[in-house]
């Protein structure tokens, strides 16, 4: 017994002076280690595609939500059903840097560059020995970078740039506490990724079936032309747009129902689209339909094959309702007004369905104008079940918005006639013949016709405030609802709290300069 | 006890023993009798003890040595010879009436203690009618402050030692019977002998690595030397909510709105539903019945328990029920040594509501029905009856009817030791610990359609079933001499931990209905995941003790640990905590001899250092997870992986280092008694996953890395002052204790970069921590009082003239220009609330006479501040959108002179006052609350009855407090250090009336 307990004690008190190093290592089990991935061609595209995954993100108000700003702080749309406080705000232009949706704007690009620094860091120092398969990753990452600060450029002004992931043990001050880059540095950056890009991208025609959807050549030229056009580089911007339209890759679909069928995926007229899936396990769908759907239930689902509804947001203005000629189909592919008559497919049908917008009745101001975009409707056949998660493949750049960037070009620094030819394409194409075509456009034509063409598709705000038009238009919006409007959204004063000397710039979230120990300054104003 | 007599009495009259006769006598001290003493055939199991009387009777035979011990007594053996009655007078053992308190890896004398410790005697605890150890703390123990901070059935408290230590979490470590253990609620209140808090690194540095939050050491109900006793405690009772929030009703909604939205139409005949009594359960039932029974022998001690207790939550939807089943056994094998093992299994259910169930319910617009007409339910399933919410808020009734979620737990405790007295003051012990928690999660979302923005087209069943296992290998050797007046005690130890933590879980969808027995992944018919995992950490110790007293005047005590984890990586894996302290006994010196009045008087004072190490496993390492898109023709899934944390290759240990001087007094012959602590405690590298700038893009909202983000300083005090007097037939005690701890934020890493906690949807980093400050105050915006009139905005200037809030209207709030740059901005917030009480107090009476006894404890806090965190919503309605609290729309201003606190709700633009965290929202946190109150009966002189005792209790009977929300118990906030004192309408503590009986024989 004795001995027995003179080893044990021996045994137990020499723990401390054992070497513990095997008990102490206990590595977390089941989950892959960033400092051992990226070493061959699955890796290096699973890390890609984390990239890919912040165009959406997993539910509705991590990036779609904020799709729709473009729209509703314009004269193009409302809020829709309200019950969204800060999203009302917003489109009211009664905005604080705690605002919601700005916040999670700017948190969710940040996390896209986040991951797409990684995969350029990462691929780039990967042992894995296939330099043109890593350097067309590394293209495509600094696309969606670029895309990311594209949209904090177009909606914050200059912002913080990082080109390197700050990863294990690099929090230096030097990232951490990075202030802001002017608006021009940060265009530059843009710039720079997109003309990186460009050379190590395929274009749409040779890629394989199987790549597509995937980031090509002419999604970098698109993009940078537009980055180009938002800077007034109108030259370099047609330089870019051309290359787009020479490279015969693309073309307009010319049924405009096909075009909005919103199921087809990544047509000729499709330069970046993002890609979803029904798949709701995954959570791999985008949530458009279902948030811009109508309120109302009493649109049958028995009569359109599924579920029809949604939650009301972002409505069409009668402002925007009335600039449409008669006769042209893009109205009815972009706006349903309450009562409108449609198929199940969600098109124009004189002997279709009666449809609702609003939640009860007319009077119940859940529906800020009555309409919905018809651009976010997915024919409830092919909807998912699951509220937010829809196989819809919502269009980030089509020709049709390089085709009128080239004409805005084109009628600015080059060629009228090019510029009519264009946008005589798009007004054939939307009144079905050239009865509609103009003989020589002016920039304001150029202007109304991207309205016409890219209605409630996020464009509006930011095409007014870069070409200077947005106090005249809300001007002219507010003095219409107030003073000259009988439709459902008559008396609606929103925009009349625009400030050209405030709202030129959102506000940056408070968590960003309170985090940032004040290095980073807020914009004027707020 | 009768019946066991009788069975021992046939026993013996058959056996061949003849010359066996009653013996029967009063045992007695002073001319007082003894109840319950022990009365014992010394080498065998028979005897009994005395009852109320001191008298006894027992069969013994000439030759027969018979014991009569008592604790704090002297133990006497009379042999018997032709006796048949015997009268014992016990005197008082001054030795063994000395208290033994135990520490760290062993025990001390009471009087020899230098180290800050206080005690609870787990007879008080078992007053209070709570199913949980931590609330029975709550008020007890002077500097340990227990915050309900909306703990539902089933869940602790918070609780703090001496304030925070710390930015992650102040939970102390606890250590049931030697084994350190990550929580206690597989224990069950009624099996708690008693508990020690070791408060100052002094006494807690011998636990080093996990010691810095101070440690609670429990020890258990145990069997001793005696014949068998059985306890039944049986009590049972209902709770209800102490306090509702003030909502409005339709009418004062609607009066709201209106004021808000000029153009809003009043509707009639609308519904007005009172949400919050769609979410309250009335009279919720508790219950709590156990069995005791102990016993034993000079060589096998026992004792077996059992304890059921069920408790229905005040707020619907929540249920917790829990059974606990203990034994234990202590064997001594020879002189030399002693075996034991106890184990207990808990098995235990609990279903929660929905969250936010108080936010929610205050915020929906009473104006919305709860159900659908009844002409439209026609063909709707049970969850689609409900009534569409008509603003974001889901109808929460329909949220309480389809909530499904249970969790299932199975707690085994496991304690086997060995004890060898390997020399006269040498002794040996190894202990093994074992701690096996199985945790089982149903969760079902069935089809409803309740309205477009309210419905589920997809049944969904997910069960996980997760087991955390987690073993302690002790061992030590102990080595204790006296020579003349010289005490000396020596103890070395090792020990050896690991913690796995294992996740196993499946979900599937598609499930053809939503009938019960359906409710389960296997029934899915498409849309199957599945995951598991492994997480896991070790520690592996060295320690040490010496103390040596001098003569019952001089006593020093000095500890080391020596501890590696795997939790930080190599380089930074092992650190080493010391610590001394000393005291000094000076009633004890000669001098002192002639000062009659006081009966005790010691100062101690120590140093040391303690760590924490209380971060995630892995949290040096960056480990990934799946962001998935989706390519190619067919839209086919395409896997991506990136950081799900990103790891922190520098981390090391946070680091305490606590100084401590006491002093303990007793006077008046010990009637009254009491401690004074005073504690400086510098904690550095203090560990925090902390929100680092959004810009970064880190996992998390808004981003967020395991990091040593500082150095925080907290002093304090803590006092216990006790008075007790003691009668023939009435007695009286009441036991004060009060507490301060203040923090304060030394250091910060990133060149001082501030921390910011605490985000509502309408208003962000609602507190603010930086050098110089506390931990999380509220930091906002200084409310001057309102504009009555453009006379006063056109006055609220600089001093060179210019308007500072030259767009504010009359009724806006006029917020000050801290920095005097004639503007309202971000740099003009400022700390305007401290989460942070003054004091916490708590004082426990008690009181007897003859029969009966009372008991009460009154609890609370001063001088903290709370940030009501439902009022940006309920103060404004949200500019309309929900609904305001009562009495909003009469209190708001309405015109000059009509308040100069509470903006006006009408007009452009509100978000400039309600969009921003300003002294608006805070209040005065204060409270005072009758804790538990119990009246109590015991029936004396019953035959072979120890103790026969009814009560009935009630607990939160009263809350005094200047806070107008549910309930001020919020300081310890269970988000999170850096959001304490944030009321986002927590689970609110029930008031509680109970009966029941306490019965031993």
């Amino acid at each position: 017994m004795k001995n027995l307990a003179t080893y044990i004690l021996a045994g137990a008190l020499s723990f401390g002076a054992l070497s513990c190093t095997d008990f102490l290592d206990n590595p977390r089990q089941g989950v892959q280690n960033l400092d051992n991935f990226y070493n061959n061609e699955t890796e290096i595209t699973q890390g890609l595609m984390s990239s890919y995954y912040w165009l959406s993100g997993d539910d509705w108000w991590y990036k779609d939500f904020f799709r729709f700003v473009g729209d509703i702080c314009s004269d193009d749309a409302f809020d829709g059903y309200t019950d969204q406080l800060d999203f009302t705000l917003l489109s009211k232009f009664d905005i604080t840097p705690q605002n919601e949706w700005l916040g999670q704007e700017w948190i969710y690009s940040y996390k896209g560059i986040f991951h797409a620094n990684i995969v350029i860091e990462k691929t780039t120092n990967s042992p894995y020995d296939d330099e043109n398969f890593k350097n067309q990753a590394i293209a495509e990452a600094k696309v969606l970078r670029a895309y990311q600060y594209f949209g904090l450029v177009r909606n914050f002004g200059g912002v913080i740039l990082l080109d390197k992931p700050a990863l294990t043990g690099e929090i230096s001050d030097e990232q951490a506490l990075l202030g802001r880059s002017t608006e021009a540095e940060s265009w530059a950056f843009i710039e720079q990724d997109l003309v990186e890009a460009i050379d190590h991208l395929p274009t749409r025609g040779a890629q394989d079936g199987r790549e597509l959807g995937r980031i090509t050549k002419g999604t970098a030229q698109a993009l940078l032309a537009k980055a180009y056009l938002y800077q007034g580089k109108y030259q370099e911007a047609l330089t870019q747009a051309n290359a787009v339209i020479g490279s015969g890759d693309y073309s307009l679909v010319p049924d405009l129902e096909l075009l909005w069928d919103n199921s087809v995926r990544n047509s000729t007229e499709s330069i970046f689209e993002i890609q979803s899936s029904g798949d709701v396990t995954f959570r791999l769908g985008t949530s458009f339909p279902t948030v811009s759907g109508s309120r109302s239930n009493k649109n049958d689902p028995e009569f359109f094959g599924g579920v029809v509804n949604g939650w009301g947001f972002n409505s069409p203005s009668s402002h925007l309702d009335n600039a449409f000629e008669n006769g042209d189909k893009r109205r009815g592919m972009t706006i349903i007004k309450h009562l409108d008559k449609i198929d199940k497919d969600g098109n124009p049908d004189s002997d279709g369905f009666a449809y609702h917008t609003f939640a009860g009745d007319e009077n119940d101001g859940s529906n800020a104008s009555g309409r919905m975009n018809r651009k976010m409707f997915l024919k409830p056949s092919v909807r998912g079940d699951w509220h937010g998660i829809n196989p819809y493949q919502y269009k980030i750049i089509r020709y049709a918005d390089v085709l009128l960037m080239a004409a805005e070009c084109e009628v600015r620094v080059g060629s009228a006639a090019t510029a009519t030819h264009y946008v005589n394409q798009l007004r054939e194409r939307a009144f079905g013949d050239n009865s509609h075509n103009i003989a020589t456009v002016t920039l304001d034509d150029v202007l109304h016709e991207r309205r016409l063409e890219l209605a409630m598709e996020g464009e509006r705000f930011y095409d007014l405030k870069r070409t200077g038009r947005m106090t005249q238009a809300m001007n002219d919006f507010v003095n219409y609802n107030l003073n000259n409007n009988s439709d459902y959204d008559a008396g609606n004063d929103k925009g009349s709290l625009w400030d050209e000397s405030k709202h030129m710039y959102f506000p940056i979230p408070q968590t960003q300069i309170d985090l940032s120990n004040g290095i980073v300054k807020q914009n004027p104003g707020y | 006890m009768k019946f066991y007599l009788l069975f021992i009495s046939l026993f013996l009259s058959i056996s061949l023993f003849a010359q066996e006769k009653q013996i029967s006598g009063v045992v007695s001290s002073g001319g007082e009798p003894l109840i319950g003493v022990t009365v014992l055939i010394k080498g065998t199991t028979l005897g009994t003890t005395t009852d109320f009387s001191g008298e006894f009777t027992l069969m013994a035979k000439e030759g027969d040595v018979v014991q009569f011990s008592y604790i704090g007594y002297i133990s006497q053996e009379i042999v018997i010879t032709n006796q048949t009655t015997l009268n014992i007078d016990l005197s008082e053992d001054a030795e063994q009436l000395e208290e033994i308190v135990v520490v760290g890896y062993g025990t001390q004398k009471k009087s020899e203690l230098t180290a800050a410790i206080s005690s609870a005697d787990g007879e008080e605890l078992r007053k209070i009618s709570t199913g949980d150890v931590v609330t029975s703390l709550q008020g007890r123990i002077s500097g340990v402050q227990v915050s309900q901070s909306g703990a539902a059935p089933g869940q602790s408290p918070t609780i703090n030692i001496r304030g925070i230590s710390t930015l992650n979490g102040n939970t102390p470590l606890y250590v049931v019977d030697g084994a350190p253990v990550s929580d206690i609620t597989f224990l069950s209140p009624k099996d708690i002998a008693d508990i020690q808090v070791l408060k100052d690194a002094s006494a807690a540095s011998i636990y080093g690595s996990r010691g810095s939050n101070g440690v609670i050491i429990i020890t258990t109900i145990k069997g001793t030397e005696g014949t068998m006793k059985v306890s039944l405690d049986v009590s049972a009772g209902i709770q209800n909510i102490a306090r509702r929030p003030q909502i409005a009703d339709a009418e004062e909604y609607q009066a709201a709105r209106a004021l808000i939205s000029p153009s809003y139409q009043y509707v009639d005949n609308v519904s007005n539903t009172n949400w919050f009594k769609e979410i309250e359960n009335e009279a919720a039932p508790i219950q709590d019945y156990s069995i005791n029974i102990t016993g034993g022998s000079e060589k096998v001690r026992y004792n077996v328990s059992g304890n059921y207790f069920s408790q229905e939550g005040v707020l619907k939807g929540y249920d917790y029920e829990r059974f606990t089943g203990r034994f234990g056994v202590d064997i001594k094998l020879n002189d030399k040594i002693t075996i034991g093992q106890s184990a207990s299994f808990t098995p235990s259910t609990s279903v929660s509501g929905p969250g936010s169930m108080p936010f929610d319910a205050a915020r929906l617009r009473p104006t919305d029905a709860v159900y659908k007409p009844e002409d439209e339910r026609a063909g709707l399933n049970e969850y689609s009856i409900f009534a569409p919410s008509s603003n974001d808020i889901s109808n929460i009734a329909g949220r309480i009817a389809r909530n499904d979620y249970s969790e299932t737990q199975n707690k085994i405790f496991s304690n086997t030791y060995l004890n060898y007295d390997i020399l006269r003051g040498l002794t040996f012990k190894t202990q093994l610990g074992y701690y096996y928690t199985t945790w089982r999660m149903d969760r079902f979302s069935p089809t409803y359609n309740i309205g477009p923005n309210d419905q589920n087209n997809v049944t969904e069943a997910v069960r996980e079933q997760n087991i955390r296992s987690n073993y302690v290998w002790n061992n030590t050797l102990t080595y204790q001499k006296v020579i003349n007046r010289h005490s000396f005690s020596m103890m070395l130890g090792g020990a050896l931990e690991r913690s796995v933590h294992q996740t196993l879980g499946a979900s599937g969808r598609n499930i053809p209905s939503n009938a019960q027995h359906l409710r389960y992944p296997e029934a899915a018919q498409d849309g199957y995941l599945g995951w598991g995992t492994k997480e896991w950490n070790s520690l592996a110790s060295g320690f040490g003790r010496f103390t040596y007293a001098y003569d019952d005047r001089y006593y020093m005590t000095a500890n080391f640990r020596m501890d590696g984890s795997s939790r930080f990586p190599d380089n930074n894996r092992w650190a080493t905590f010391p610590s001394i302290s000393a005291g000094w006994n000076i009633s004890n010196e000669q001098f002192m001899e002639s000062v009659t009045w006081l009966s005790n008087l010691k100062i101690r004072g120590g140093w040391g250092t303690i760590g924490n190490q209380a971060i995630n496993d892995g949290a040096f390492t960056t480990t990934l997870k799946n962001y998935d898109y989706v390519y190619g023709a067919e839209g086919l899934r395409a896997p991506g992986l990136a950081p799900e944390v990103i790891g922190n290759s520098n981390l090391v240990w946070e680091t305490v280092e606590d100084k401590n001087i006491g002093v303990d007094f007793g006077v008046l012959n010990g009637k009254v008694t009491g401690s004074f602590d005073v504690f400086e405690r510098n904690t550095e590298d203090m560990l925090m996953r902390k929100n680092v700038p959004p810009h970064l893009g880190y996992p998390g909202h808004p981003g967020q890395i395991w990091a040593n983000v500082g150095s925080i300083r907290t002093r304090g005090w803590d006092a216990t002052v006790a008075y007790n007097l003691q009668k023939t037939d009435w007695y009286f005690s009441a036991t004060l204790n009060l507490s301060q701890a203040r923090s304060t934020v030394t250091k910060l890493a990133n060149d001082g970069e501030a921390l910011w906690g605490g985000n509502s949807q309408r208003v962000n980093n609602l507190t603010k921590t930086e050098v110089g400050s506390t931990v999380g105050g509220f930091f906002g915006y200084v409310h001057d009082g309102i504009f009555q009139n453009q006379t006063d905005i056109n006055s609220h200037t600089t001093n060179e003239g210019q308007l500072i809030q030259p767009n504010a209207r009359p009724g806006d709030i006029r917020f000050r220009d801290v920095n005097g740059d004639g503007q309202i901005t971000e740099a003009d917030r400022v700390y305007i609330g401290n989460p942070e009480p003054d004091l916490v107090y708590g004082l426990t009476l008690n009181g007897g006479y003859k029969g009966f006894d009372i008991s009460m404890t009154l609890q609370g806090t001063y001088g903290n501040d709370i940030i009501d965190g439902m009022a940006p919503f309920t103060y404004s309605g949200d500019l309309g959108n929900t609904n305001v609290q009562a009495g909003v729309v009469g209190r708001s201003w309405s015109g000059e002179g009509s308040t100069n606190f509470y903006p006006r709700l009408d007009g452009a633009s509100q978000t400039a006052n309600f969009h921003r965290l300003s002294s608006l929202y805070v209040q005065d946190g204060s409270y005072l609350r009758l804790q538990n109150i119990q009246i109590g009966y015991s029936f004396n002189n019953i035959k072979s009855v120890e103790k026969l005792r009814i009560f009935a209790s009630a607990q939160n009977l009263f809350t005094i407090t200047g806070y107008d929300g549910m309930d001020p118990d919020v300081s310890g906030s269970r988000n999170g250090l850096l959001q304490r004192g944030i009321d986002w309408g927590q689970y609110p503590t029930p008031r509680t009336y109970m009966m029941g009986l306490n019965f031993t024989f």
